[in-house]
This record gives C-alpha cells, structure tokens and sequence, in this order.
C-alpha cells in the first residue's frame, strides 16, 4: 500500500506505483480505452471489407498500409474537420450532449467483461444485470436525441429504434436467464469460470439463437434495420448529425457492437477458454471478432424485415423460444443430465 | 407489457442464481409463478394473430 | 495499491444533493424535457443509494426499470402529446413556494417524533444489511412464496387489463 504523496519527493514513487497498478493498467491499457479505441477502428474497417466481399467487391483499399487499414483515421479527421450543423430550434444541450452520454454507456459496461483470468477492471457480483441494466438506458436516450433534432425524420427513427429496441431485450433477458441457471452466478467471471469443460452454447442452443437475434436487433442491423431504412428515412435517428456528432455516435454504435460480440462471447463461447499455445486474452478476442464477424455478415445479405413482422417475431416468436430454453435447462439441470460436465 | 416483463425479468434473475442451491421442490412456485404470467401472454398472442395487426 | 477510499459521509452527501436537486429540476423545468431527464437523473441518484447501503442487486433492477423503462413511458407520453411546441409549462401561482414549506415541515416535525419516540432504540450506524444476491432467490421462493404468488396474479391483472383497454379502443 502507498500512501498519498505528502512531500515533493514522494511523487514520483507515488506515480510510478499507480500507473503499474493493475487497476490502472486494465483500465487504460488492456481491456480498458486503448484497447477499446483501436478495436473499434478497427471494426469500421473490418465491417466494410466483409461487406465488400460479400457484394464482390474490394472496399477500402488506398488508405495507407496494406488493405486501407488507415482508412478510420482517415474517416475520423474526415469528420472532425465537418461543419457541424445544430437544426434550426434544435435543442442544442441535448443534440450535442446524449452522444457523447451514448459513448460514455456504450464503454462502461466493458468494465465488468472478462478478458481473461486476470483482466477485468471491475469483477461485479452482479455483472451481468449491470450490463443489462446499461444497455437498457439506450432506448431512452436514442428517443431523447431523436426528438432534440427536431424534425420529422430522427424522430420517426428514432421511435422505431426505441419500440425495436425495447421489444427485443425481454428475449434477451430470457435467454440469458438460462445461462444464469447454468452456471448460478450473475459474476461474468464466474459465467466464464464454469465453461471450462463445455462452452454454454451446447447446453443452450435456442438461447444462443436467440440471444445472436436479439442483439442484432437492439445494434439496429440489419435485417432490423428499420430505425436506419436507407431509402424511407435517410438515416433514422442521427439524420441531423453531421461531423463531429455523427463520429461520435458512429464510435458509439461500434462499441456497442463489440460489446455485444463480447458479451456473446462471455455467455456463450467460454470466454477466454482455449488450448494454451495462445494467452487468454486472445481467444477471447478472436473470439469477439468471429461474434462480430457473423453479425456483420447478414448485413449484406438479408432485406429489411416489416416493422410488423419485427415486433411479431421479437414478442411471440423470440420470446417462446427463450422461455422454451429456460425450461428445457430446468429440466436438464434437475435430471443431473450435465454432470458430466460439472454443471 | 415491457414494463412487466421488466421487472419479472428482474426477479428471474435472482431466482436463476439460487436455483441450484435450493432443493429442486422450492423452484416449482417459481415455474408456477412463470405459467401465471404466461397466460396473458398467450391471450395477447392470440388476440393478435386473430387481428393480423399488433 | 493506493489507498484511495472515499469517506461514506461524503459520498452521502454527494448523493443527496444529487438526488433531491435532480427531483426538485424535475418538478420545475420550464420545459417537460428536461423535467423527464431529471427525473431519470433522480431515479440514478436512488439506485446510488442502493448501492451505498450493499444492495447492488436491487440498483440494477431500479436502473433497469425505472430508467429503462419508466422514463421510456413518460418520455414517449410527453412527446407524443405535445408534439407541435417545445412543450413549455405556464408559471404557477406564487402559493406553491410557501406550500412546499408547510409540507417539508410538517414532515421534519413528523420525523422528528416518531425519532424521538423510539428512543435509544434507533440504530446510529450504517449496519449493511446482510443479504448477499445468491441468497436473494431462496428468500423469494422459499420464505415468501405466497405474496410471490399474488405479485404474479398482480402482474397478470395488470398485463390484462392493459390488453383488454387496447382492444376496446379499436
């Protein structure tokens, strides 16, 4: 334990001590900003190099290093130096603001998800429900910002998103309610911990269907990408953003997404679990990206689902089906069915 | 209805944590308790479908 | 590892001024707005206090709920109301000051007494309650399984009833 440095020559030690902390390692470093940062760059760019793939074409090629992997530094000064505009009697606090408070959520919940044995910044007893209850504050503030544009557009996206959103994180509730009873703690770690001999994803399938589902909806991709709905509403929610909120909203939504492929990860994959030859934190990033990888795919794909048949599909279809699962695990956890597995 | 599923949800949470320390009897009220909910749920399900129209 | 722990006085001080600044922001906001986002502001200043006195459990559940999705109910209501203006509230009277006085005194006098008439028996520190999360599911299940039966029916009622209002309004 150091103290507080109390005369001038205690600083040094005293700041030498903190930075090597491990709290302060994981927060900064690995899993915390800097990790988060490049791997979201990196995720714009990977996204737009599967899409383009897919659609038999190249993508980003010219922006410096191999394969225009520069290209989001090159998009992000693009966008930094874009006149922003506030609508007229657009409510400027807000407008300018809820992004910024929409990066802020999207990023704390990566303070509960293991990265490995060792690399959490914050092992919350009730992970899980933390996570949830963060990801559950977006429909709001996307509401919010949606009407402090003040215009037609954001705001029919952004009620869309909201009613999108809400209808399918009771599905995702559900079915992580079977992993809770699977491994019988709301500690990610401890969720990780108990996949040791069999990854989740075996024992709850339909949960991991549904869950996948239902996190490609609350991300708003498509096939659920009615909030956005290129040709109806320009862009949905953010229409009115421009330069710097946009980015910042699109850093938001990335994180997002990798929030959810780790969060995949963690429930269902075995989080850091893998054959020695690699570090822990590996597996779980390569996992997280192969997650993100098959979430990024139906994007160029699949049409846009009817809002109709959306929140059909969220509340009857998605919603049995957790609940199916959840009895299903009752059942095979009570006949002793996975105890070979330790469970 | 999000608001109830909310809050139901809440409680399952808590009820999937202990589930494998109690004796597997006490989980049967709560099953009781899901089957309870269940039932409107399935009369607004069918209401639904009879409307074609959510 | 520094020794960086926050005084529990201060934090509960921090929280108060929060909480009771983000409701009174609430009520008086010219614009509904931001009266709802103070509320939602104020309903965070709660779940803060769950987790000041060890009930983790219960602020996730609170955030969840009442952010998630109370405030979702109040925002939509609003917006969808009062669709063509910014929504701005008429002054009130002047009674209202003087009322809210009255009130918080008669509440602090009421306090006060019931204080007093317990006597030495009131408890003088913080005592965490001890109910860790996993023994949160046996007490439900275990100890209190009728009224959980009854906040099922409840919950029933409620879904119903809202369902049978929708269908009458077709």
């Amino acid at each position: 334990m150091v103290n507080l440095p109390t005369t001038p020559a205690d600083v040094l030690p005293f700041i030498i001590a903190v930075v090597t902390s491990h709290t302060f390692i994981t927060i900064v470093f690995f899993p915390g900003f800097i990790h988060l940062v490049i791997v979201v760059m990196f995720l714009t760019w990977y996204e737009r190099k599967v899409l383009a793939r897919i659609q038999l074409r190249i993508g980003p090629l010219y922006a410096g290093g191999p394969g225009g992997i520069l290209q989001p530094i090159a998009d992000g000064v693009k966008l930094i130096f874009k006149e922003v505009i506030v609508p007229y009697k657009a409510d400027k606090p807000l407008f300018l603001g809820i992004p910024l408070a929409l990066v802020f959520l999207a990023t704390l919940p990566f303070a509960v998800i293991p990265f490995g044995q060792h690399w959490v910044i914050a092992n919350l007893d009730v992970g899980l429900v933390f996570v949830f209850a963060m990801t559950s504050l977006f429909p709001s503030m996307i509401l919010i910002f949606a009407w402090a544009s003040n215009s037609k557009y954001p705001f029919m996206g952004g009620l869309r998103s909201l009613f999108q959103q809400v209808a399918y994180e009771i599905p995702m509730w559900i079915s992580a309610l079977s992993i809770v009873l699977l491994a019988g703690s709301l500690n990610l770690s401890d969720i990780v911990n108990a996949q040791q001999k069999i990854w989740f994803i075996v024992p709850a399938f339909l949960s991991f269907i549904v869950f996948f589902i239902a996190s490609m909806a609350e991300l708003e991709r498509l096939p659920f990408d009615l909030p956005e709905a290129e040709p109806e509403l320009v862009a949905g929610w953010y229409t009115e953003s421009s330069g710097a909120v946009y980015m910042v909203i699109f850093l938001a939504l990335y994180m997002k997404l990798y929030l959810m492929s780790s969060l995949i990860t963690v429930l269902f994959l075995g989080g850091w679990w893998g054959p020695a030859f690699l570090p822990q934190p590996v597996w779980f990033i390569l996992k997280s990206l192969a997650v993100a990888t098959f979430i990024i795919i139906p994007r160029g794909v699949y049409p846009r689902l009817r809002v109709d048949l959306l929140i059909k599909i969220g509340w009857s279809r998605l919603l049995i089906i957790a609940l199916a699962n959840v009895f299903l695990t009752v059942l095979l956890l009570s006949t002793g069915v996975l105890s070979a597995w330790g469970l | 209805m999000f608001v109830v599923f909310d809050v139901v949800g809440m409680f399952l949470f808590a009820w999937g944590i202990s589930f494998r320390e109690i004796p597997y009897d006490d989980s049967l009220l709560v099953l009781l308790f899901l089957f309870l909910l269940g039932a409107p749920l399935a009369y607004a399900l069918r209401m639904a479908l009879r409307r074609e129209n959510w | 590892m520094v020794d960086l722990s926050i005084p529990p006085d201060l934090t509960f001080v921090v929280l108060t001024t929060i909480t009771l600044l983000a409701a009174i922001m609430a009520l008086q906001a010219k614009e509904l707005i931001y009266g709802a986002i103070s509320l939602a502001v104020s309903f965070m200043g709660i779940a803060g206090f769950f987790v000041f006195l060890d009930a983790p459990y219960l602020a996730m559940l609170q955030i969840a709920v009442y952010v998630g999705a109370v405030v979702v109910l109040i925002l939509f209501t609003i917006m969808l109301v009062r669709r063509e203006e910014a929504g701005k509230d008429e002054t009130p009277e002047g009674g209202e000051g003087a009322a809210g006085l009255w009130i918080a005194g008669l509440l602090a006098v009421a306090i006060a007494g019931v204080a007093a008439l317990a006597g030495p028996n009131l408890p003088t520190t913080l005592q965490p309650a001890n109910l860790p999360i996993s023994q949160l599911g046996p007490v439900l299940a275990g100890t209190y399984p009728v009224p959980l039966i009854i906040l099922a029916l409840l919950l029933s009622a409620a879904l119903l009833g809202a369902l049978v209002l929708a269908k009458v309004e077709r």
